[in-house]
């Protein structure tokens, strides 16, 4: 029996190294793809010199290429694709339900509706206070909308003390809603340029990657994931039944609590900084599961590194098929995502899966 | 030594000349002005608004608004870069900034202030500051010419602008719209209380009761053209519908304000008062 236990994580273990890798050459690959063309070598050549291991003349513009646009553009990607699996995987887990996504307890509209706020009303009224600060003020306005959203869902979904799955679904619908029909007011009153940059937020946009950027996004990712990765053995008691989870000894509202809150974090700061982009917080945990198996322990990592593989594939698709110019993210998470999605539920269904 | 200056002279106007080779472009009307100032041909990419001179639409294209990319600018190795103002994101201007890359940022509005300064900041950065004067002028001198039309005829019949992209997507121009250039053509906006656009509604539109209805070429073709906008409900209710004064311009010309603005105020002027003998 213990044999076969160890035999069993051994498989994963490998499949483990097999997705880090899968992670890796997709960095590699990624960093050396783009509009402008710079062979592996001349790469090579501008890391040795960055990090000081031999000196070499390199193109100035190809060195900044790479660390002014693309490298941030990957650190980026891989978070906000990370936080979008991770949190995708720990609200489905939590609450045993498929069709769980950040996007359906009300993160993503409440995030996207506190960065239009910004746009619409601080801008209108408010124009002097904007002006630099305006990109920050952006990013922190929809993580307060992103979190808002959440609490209000959570709070209109506890009954005697505890959150109940059936309210709080119809209690993320109705803020998502209640968000795009705040949102809808805002798009009648605006005017065109705001129009535009509202379209930026629905659709998602990866190429806003600066390393100040980083500097915010990257403390706050590693917290969520760390915390939520922590999660994973409650998580696996709660799976089995609430009351056993309890008897078990596990502080069950608590720990749903703290999952809700820092997925929360994870997918409003990447709303904040990117957009909001589909699909990657519900296709990924599912091809997760299906290649692994149901242990949080499992599922949650894979996920979090899975999301990134995916962002950072769809990604070398948006800056490349249209160059010199750019397709929005969101377009080509969904058509890489879909029909995959797709496929992974006709072979379930046939294997009796679901 | 004289020779020695004057050979100075020939290499350094020399690589002034070859400096500035490769321009990229961003918004139709800054497209237009570097066209007009003779470096049509020195343009190497644009974005998908530039569509005038016709030569332009062949360029490789950066994309538009919020999609173009800094990267996508730089492999097509520029060295000088014009954007109107907040065509592009900060990011992509801050990232060619650092590249080294001359970027120059001039103003969006769509006014005579905004033509001037147009011209005036894109022929300095191209060393031309004297044919852009000569431009400005030319433009001023056929603006008053119109001037003079305008004051000279009573009329100033209601325009309603459509912006129209095909049955059901149809916007209504207000003030600071794409249709401007109504100010200065002697007819009026028939819904001047709208800033922006706002979607057209039949019940306002009986209400303003337009003499015209103007549209954008493209536009008035998306809706299978002037006969079927008349069967759009509340059309035949209006003066226009009526007298069947259902009008187009070129999109581009109409909108962008560049150097040929005179000869657009001079067109919808026309297409307006078509009691006025040219």
């Amino acid at each position: 029996m213990e044999l076969n236990l160890k035999l069993v994580k051994g498989k994963y273990a490998f499949s483990f190294i097999l997705l880090t890798g899968i992670l890796l050459g997709l960095l590699i690959i990624s960093l050396g793809i783009g509009a402008l063309e710079i062979t592996p070598l001349e790469i090579l050549k501008i890391f040795a010199n960055h990090l000081g291991i031999f000196e070499t003349p390199v193109d100035n513009t190809m060195e900044l290429v790479i660390f002014n646009i693309r490298l941030p553009r990957l650190i980026f990607t891989m978070l906000i694709g990370a936080s979008l699996g991770l949190s995708g995987a720990t609200l489905q887990g939590l609450f045993k339900n498929p069709l769980v996504e950040p996007g359906i307890i009300g993160i993503s509209s409440g995030a996207a509706l506190g960065a239009i706020l910004v746009i619409m009303v601080l801008e209108r009224f408010f124009p002097e206070i904007l002006g630099i600060a305006r990109q920050w003020f952006i990013p922190v306005f929809a993580f307060l909308g992103g979190i808002i959203a959440t609490i209000m869902t959570l709070k209109i979904s506890q009954f005697e003390g505890k959150t109940k799955v059936t309210y709080l679904i119809l209690a993320g619908v109705a803020m998502t809603s209640l968000a795009s029909a705040i949102i809808g007011i805002a798009i009648f009153y605006a005017d065109d340029a705001q129009l535009r940059t509202f379209t930026f937020w629905t659709l998602g946009d990866l190429s806003v990657a600066t390393w100040d950027k980083l500097a915010i996004l990257f403390p706050i990712t590693s917290l969520s994931v760390i915390v939520l990765i922590i999660l994973a053995k409650p998580l696996n008691a709660i799976a089995l039944g609430e009351a056993e989870a309890f008897h078990s000894g596990v502080a069950v509202e608590k720990v749903k609590f703290v999952a809700i809150v820092f997925s929360a974090l994870a997918v409003s700061t990447a709303v904040a900084f990117s957009g909001i982009i589909g699909f990657v917080g519900l296709v990924v945990p599912h091809i997760i599961r299906m290649c692994f198996n149901a242990d949080h322990t499992i599922v949650l990592p894979a996920s979090a590194i899975g999301g990134a593989c995916l962002l950072i594939f769809a990604d070398i698709f948006a800056r490349t098929l249209v160059a010199p110019a750019e397709l929005p993210i969101g377009v080509i998470t969904a058509l890489i995502g879909t029909p995959f999605f797709i496929y992974l539920l006709i072979t379930a269904k046939k294997k009796r899966l679901i | 030594m004289n020779k020695i200056f004057i050979l100075t002279i020939f290499i350094f106007s020399c690589l002034s000349i070859s400096a500035q080779h490769r321009i990229i472009t961003a918004g139709s009307s800054s497209s237009e002005i570097v066209c007009a100032l003779g470096y049509c041909e020195k343009i190497v990419a644009t974005d998908r608004t530039s569509l005038y001179p016709e030569a332009l639409q062949s360029l490789p294209s950066i994309g538009y608004r919020s999609n173009i990319s800094a990267e996508g600018i730089i492999s097509q190795n520029p060295d000088l870069v014009i954007f109107e103002k907040e065509y592009v994101k900060a990011e992509v201007i801050s990232h060619l900034q650092a590249t080294g890359i001359k970027t120059i940022v001039v103003t969006q509005e769509r006014n005579l202030e905004g033509i001037q300064e147009r011209i005036e900041i894109i022929a300095s950065a191209l060393n031309k500051t004297s044919e852009g004067e000569a431009m400005i002028s030319e433009i001023k001198k056929s603006l008053k010419l119109i001037q003079k039309k305008v004051d000279s005829t009573p009329s100033k019949p209601k325009v309603l602008c459509v912006y129209a992209r095909g049955q059901g997507n149809m916007q209504v121009g207000g003030k600071n719209s794409a249709f401007n250039l109504l100010d200065i053509s002697g007819a009026v906006n028939a819904v001047p209380e709208i800033e922006g656009y706002k979607p057209l509604n039949t019940e306002s539109l009986i209400k303003a009761n337009p003499d015209y209805i103007l549209f954008f070429d493209s536009g008035l073709k998306s809706l299978g053209g002037k006969a079927k906008v008349l069967e759009i409900p509340g059309v035949m209710q209006t003066t226009a519908g009526k007298k069947a004064q259902i009008i187009s311009m070129n999109g581009i010309l109409l909108s962008n304000w560049g150097p040929r603005v005179a000869e657009a105020a001079k067109e919808l002027f026309y297409l307006t008062h078509p009691e006025v003998v040219e």
